[in-house]
């Protein structure tokens, strides 16, 4: 299985909090430390995890998994008593400063305990104890809603089992076994009975070797004083029971206190660690609040002067705004009066100037709004745009901008275009004034064709002219801004185009071009039917053209 | 499971229900229709169609319009297609109501209109048993009666085969020259349980238009060349929406252009290079620049040419021209006239072509040779009418020409206006001038009278806001006028016009051009014909105009209405239409002899 099967298994096997895979932590320890890293990576890919994760032992893992990881383990090794040592390998080492805890309880209190937290090891399986009495044996009941295999058992009671010698040093829990799930039982019941400190053996053997001491000297001495050697005996034992609790306890005191002092040495360690790192910070921040001081007292200077700039801008926005009504108005009143000629091209003239004079005010607005807020930024609107109404104008908008010339106009929608668009009817319009007079003003003679079509999810705009075309080698530069702006003298196209990807930009659309020199320039122009109800940001700085070239224009190979 | 198996299928075809869970076939018949975006049901309901009405009553995205008479739901229909340009459905029970539809699907087939007609059927079990209204094909045929009225007629004959059917059916209606089709379904079939794998319209109706590159070729140097060209716009521009492209080709081209009678205000009667009618009550302008040798060249769009249009196919239509015909009906190219360019296809397809065509070849160096600005202007305003005078007289009784006139003046910018047949219809098509973003409507393929009184409910329904204005005769109300009713029920917002001289006009001012000055006085009425009354008494707001002056006032309150309204319009009955081309071929001698 490639190493892909297996992230996608862990990461779905992952989601089943089944079992912890602590517990088979010990197992695999053993596995490495005797059979070697290939036992572990077999095991964890039967168990479909990877090696880490085995080791790491830190995570969950279904049912299957974990059946899957015992059954391999058990394969590596020789019997069901070696499987069940390893369950148990190094467990005191493995849980480290937490012996040192549960030192201070019993061995019951250590089950008891175990009943309450199972859930830290296993999501789906319950642990009961009983038996009331205080004496060293207790009766546990293990329930699981899985089908569980022998082996589940056998590490279970290996762990179970090995309570008393893993925590206190003392000889192994017996384990009396009496249901089990994998028989088919309900449950796995389990007794358990562990041999407390200070037992009675030491004394009673002492008793005893003294008792068969005296009744051999009885029949020697024939006094009853050799019954006396029983008590010494009994003493003896004791005092050897004693010693022994005595000398484990030592050895017990001794680990804690290497332990402790282990800790200790880290703790002191790591505080002062700590303590270095919190010098460094405090230096750290002092230099950045010196720093950051120094810069808002730059900032704070610069935004007053663009305030101070923003506020003459937009003064003089306002005030040209203003100025720029007259002379409109008087276009305006020009244009009703060209417009109620009886000359039928007067009356286009006169309605496409009143036209353009309303386009004008409506900019002109947008541009008092602007200067109005504190961002200088222009407000993306969402209106509706009747597309027959659109195409009425265009008619009429290329008629107007051709009329005294030697140029014919059609304009013609067809059945693929939507009826209705959402946009920002100004952007739109200005987009399509740009590109409509581009191509009026680089044909001089001929014809230019406006179809208004459409693509799913976008209306679409194409104008094609019979102006002298663009050169490949200049195909690029039309869209550049600034002094290469200019007009490409005798070619068509190449002013404005850079504003115009920008305008276009801000409604979502897209541009393409095709162009030969003396043969004429096609456009498409593709608006989206539902402009976004966050457009883009205003690219405003020449770096971003290339990008935004790149982005939303397409130039086409002209056809040989 | 294999890899094939596990490949997604097209997103189109999907399954109409989930596996296992199979539906009454009406259900997938009525989802076809939602789909193909028909939103209403026309018709009568009655029992051996009574499980499709059920389902269409109770269907949220589908309207049922119970109508007076089967011919007013096919009537409607057929005005709710012409107005949307989709599929319009109209249904009618087994026997008579089957029959009832038969004159309003014919009008559909003669003027390319799509439609579905269901018909009923008795039980598939039964059929030829001899069950009441048994139509079967053992005996009265219905199957066979709509046949050569529709492009495709057949009976289901099992639930399993339903979307076959309707499928076919729904594909010809809609594809090439639009048209009825008819299915006849057995009353047990609609409930029947139906597995059915769903087919997106678009993937059982391609949309593909074909146009040959080499005619296109021709026709525009044709065109380009052409120093005195016209264009004749018939009813199939209409059909292929391509009014506007026909317009950007004679306003590129600088061609004169006539429209036929059917094809009426296609584009706006007063453009400076629109001649106006050619044919039947048309216009003289056009007849004399067409039937002369002032055309060099000229192109017909969508028209097939016929009787109404061509003065009884009057030979000088062709002589001494270069003539282009395009149709999408291959057997309608060529059959009255020997053409010189064939070009077979959609209209707005083979106009933009042609239009990109002509813009290349001024590309290269050429330029439309059209003498048409340097020529002599077109007659406006009166002048562009037979009879000038009588257009401006106040004399009373009101003259036909005179109101409409005045109704001209007040006709809202975006109205449609619809016309039955008739004498009426003959003075709708001479002295209305339908502008820009306003549509004339008149069935003349079939020539049925009732059609516009009725057509124009379906009409208002597709168009919902759009003004919509019939202009009928008192003897179409007569015929059809119980359908006002209908539109009083549902509220559905039509102005009818009923121009009343008390008779059959055309038949009497007919007869008199026919026998030699004797009318047929059996055509007028007995007694008076108090139309307004009857419209009151259906419920609707009803005026009366019998005076220069007053329909202007008549109809803004008829319009500002939001329901349906009709005004009486009683006129002098002694002034005969201009029908005098008509009357000589119904009298049996051709009108250019």
């Amino acid at each position: 299985m490639s190493n892909l099967s297996v992230q996608t298994v862990e990461t779905l096997s992952g989601t089943i909090e089944d079992f912890h895979l602590r517990i088979v932590r010990p197992l695999v320890a053993y596995l490495a430390k005797t059979r070697g890293v290939e036992a572990v990576e077999a095991v964890a890919r039967k168990a479909r995890l990877t090696v880490k994760r085995l080791k790491s032992a830190s995570s969950w893992v279904d049912h299957a998994s974990f059946e899957a990881l015992l059954a391999e383990a058990r394969a590596q090794l020789a019997n069901d008593t070696e499987f069940m040592n390893a369950c148990v390998f190094d467990m005191a080492k493995l849980y480290g400063p937490l012996v040192l805890v549960l030192r201070v309880g019993s061995v019951r209190g250590c089950y008891e305990m175990m009943e309450r937290t199972i859930h830290m090891a296993s999501g789906v399986s319950k642990l009961e104890t009983s038996e009331a009495n205080q004496g060293p044996h207790i009766v546990l009941r293990y329930t699981t809603k899985k089908p569980e295999s022998r082996l589940m058992c056998l590490s279970r009671q290996a762990q179970y089992r090995s309570v008393p010698t893993v925590w206190w040093g003392l000889p192994e829990a017996t384990l009396e076994e009496t249901t089990c799930i994998a028989r088919g039982d309900d449950a796995c019941t389990y007794r358990l009975a562990w041999s407390e400190p200070l037992g009675v053996r030491f004394p009673a053997g002492g008793a005893v070797a003294g008792a068969a001491a005296a009744v051999a000297l009885e029949s020697v001495t024939h006094t009853p004083l050799v019954w006396l050697l029983a008590i010494a005996g009994g003493a003896l034992g004791a005092a050897h029971a004693y010693r022994r609790m005595v000398r484990d306890s030592l050895r017990f005191q001794r680990d804690t206190s290497q332990a402790v002092e282990l800790v200790v040495k880290a703790h002191m360690h790591d505080a002062q660690e700590l303590l270095e790192i919190h010098e460094r910070q405090q230096a750290y921040s002092e230099r950045l609040e010196e720093r950051i001081a120094a810069r808002t007292e730059t900032l704070e200077s610069m935004v007053t002067d663009l305030q101070q700039l923003r506020k003459r801008h937009g003064t003089a926005i306002h005030g040209i705004s203003h100025d720029m009504r007259n002379p409109l108005a008087t276009m305006l009143t020009n244009a009703e009066y060209l417009s109620q000629q009886q000359d039928p091209e007067l009356r286009v003239v006169g309605e496409e100037l009143k036209q353009s004079v309303g386009h004008l005010r409506a900019q002109i607005r947008r541009l008092w709004e602007s200067g109005s807020t504190n961002d200088g930024a222009f407000a993306i609107k969402r209106e509706r745009l009747e597309v027959g109404v659109f195409v009425d104008r265009l008619r009429r908008h290329l008629r107007a901008i051709v009329v005294g010339r030697n140029i014919r106009t059609t304009v013609f929608r067809t059945r693929e275009s939507p009826e209705v668009i959402t946009t920002d009817v100004l952007l739109f319009d200005r987009v399509v004034n740009n590109i409509v007079s581009n191509a009026a003003k680089y044909t001089a003679l001929g014809s230019i064709v406006a179809e208004v079509g459409g693509t799913p999810g976008n209306l679409s705009l194409k104008i094609s002219d019979t102006g002298r075309g663009i050169s490949p080698s200049h195909l690029e530069r039309v869209f550049v801004s600034g002094k290469k702006d200019e007009p490409i003298v005798g070619e068509s196209w190449g002013v404005g185009l850079s504003h115009t990807i920008r305008l276009l930009d801000q409604l979502g659309g897209r541009f393409e071009l095709m162009s030969k020199p003396g043969v004429g320039t096609t456009v498409w122009v593709h608006f989206p039917v539902e402009i976004a109800q966050t457009p883009p940001a205003i690219t405003t700085i020449d770096e971003s053209m290339a990008a935004l070239l790149k982005r939303i224009v397409t130039i086409r190979p002209s056809a040989n | 499971m294999s890899a094939e198996s596990n490949k997604p299928k097209p997103a189109s075809v999907h399954p109409l229900v989930p596996v296992n869970t199979p539906r009454p076939a009406v259900d997938t018949f009525l989802r076809y229709l939602v789909a193909e975006d028909a939103r209403f049901v026309f018709g009568v309901p009655g029992g051996l169609l009574h499980p499709f009405f059920e389902a269409v009553e109770q269907h949220p995205d589908l309207s049922l319009i119970v109508t007076k008479h089967e011919e007013g739901a096919a009537f409607m229909a057929d005005g709710y297609a012409r107005a949307s340009r989709k599929i319009a459905v109209c249904a009618g029970t087994s026997g008579p109501g089957a029959t009832n539809l038969l004159t309003g699907v014919s009008v559909a087939f003669a003027d390319g209109v799509p439609m579905l007609v269901v018909t009923g059927q008795v039980t598939s079990s039964t059929i030829g048993k001899g069950a009441a209204q048994e139509t079967g094909a053992e005996d009265m045929d219905i199957v066979g009666m709509f046949a050569p009225v529709t492009k495709y007629s057949a009976m289901v004959p099992s639930a399993d085969r339903l979307g076959h059917h309707l499928r076919r059916a729904l594909r010809l209606a809609l594809s090439g020259r639009p048209g009825p089709v008819h299915l006849n379904i057995p009353v047990d079939l609609w409930g029947k349980p139906l597995e059915e794998e769903w087919f997106d319209p678009k993937t059982y109706r391609p949309h593909t238009h074909q146009f040959d590159r080499n005619a296109v070729a021709l026709a525009a140097d044709a065109l380009l060349r052409a120093k005195r060209p016209t264009a004749l716009i018939g009813s199939g521009t209409l059909s292929a929406g391509a009014e506007e492209h026909a317009l950007a080709l004679v306003e590129l081209l600088e061609a004169r252009f006539a429209t036929t009678p059917r094809a009426k205000g296609a584009l706006p009667e007063d453009h400076r290079l629109s001649m106006g009618v050619l044919g039947f009550a048309g216009h003289a302008a056009a007849k004399k620049t067409m039937l002369s040798e002032e055309t060099d060249t000229l192109i017909t769009i969508g028209a097939s040419l016929n009787e109404t249009t061509t003065f009884n196919w009057h030979p000088e239509l062709r002589r001494g021209k270069t003539l282009i015909q395009l149709d999408i009906d291959v057997d309608r190219v060529g059959r009255n006239y020997p053409v010189d360019i064939p070009l077979v296809g959609d209209a707005q397809t083979i106009l933009v072509e042609l239009v990109y065509h002509i813009h290349r070849l001024i590309r290269d160096g050429a330029s439309p040779a059209s003498t048409w600005p340097s020529a002599p202007p077109l007659p406006t305003g009166h002048a562009r009418y037979d009879d000038p005078a009588i257009r401006q007289s106040d004399a009373a009784p009101l003259t036909p020409q005179r109101w409409r006139v005045d109704l001209d003046e007040a006709l809202p910018d975006d109205a449609l206006i619809a016309s039955d047949i008739g004498g009426h219809m003959l003075f709708n098509l001479h002295e209305l001038c339908i502008r820009k973003n306003q549509r004339f409507m008149l069935n003349l393929g079939f020539g049925s009278m009732g059609h516009g009184t009725c057509a124009p409910i379906g009409a208002a329904l597709a168009q919902p806001g759009r003004p919509v204005i019939a202009i009928i005769g008192d003897a179409c109300f007569t015929m059809n006028g119980m359908e006002l009713l209908t539109a009083a029920e549902y509220q559905v917002p039509v102005v009818w016009i009923v121009e009343n001289n008390q008779m059959h006009g055309i038949t009497w001012h007919g007869s008199k051009l026919v026998s030699k000055g004797r009318p047929m006085d059996a055509v007028r009425y007995k007694r008076p014909l108090e139309i307004a009354s009857i419209a009151r008494a259906m419920g609707l707001p009803a005026w009366v105009v019998d005076r220069p002056g007053q329909i202007q006032t008549a109809l803004a309150q008829a319009l500002r209405y939001a329901g349906p309204a009709l005004i009486e319009v009683r006129v002098d009955g002694s002034i005969s239409p201009p029908l005098g081309d008509r009357a000589k071929s119904v009298a049996g001698f051709k009108g250019h002899e």
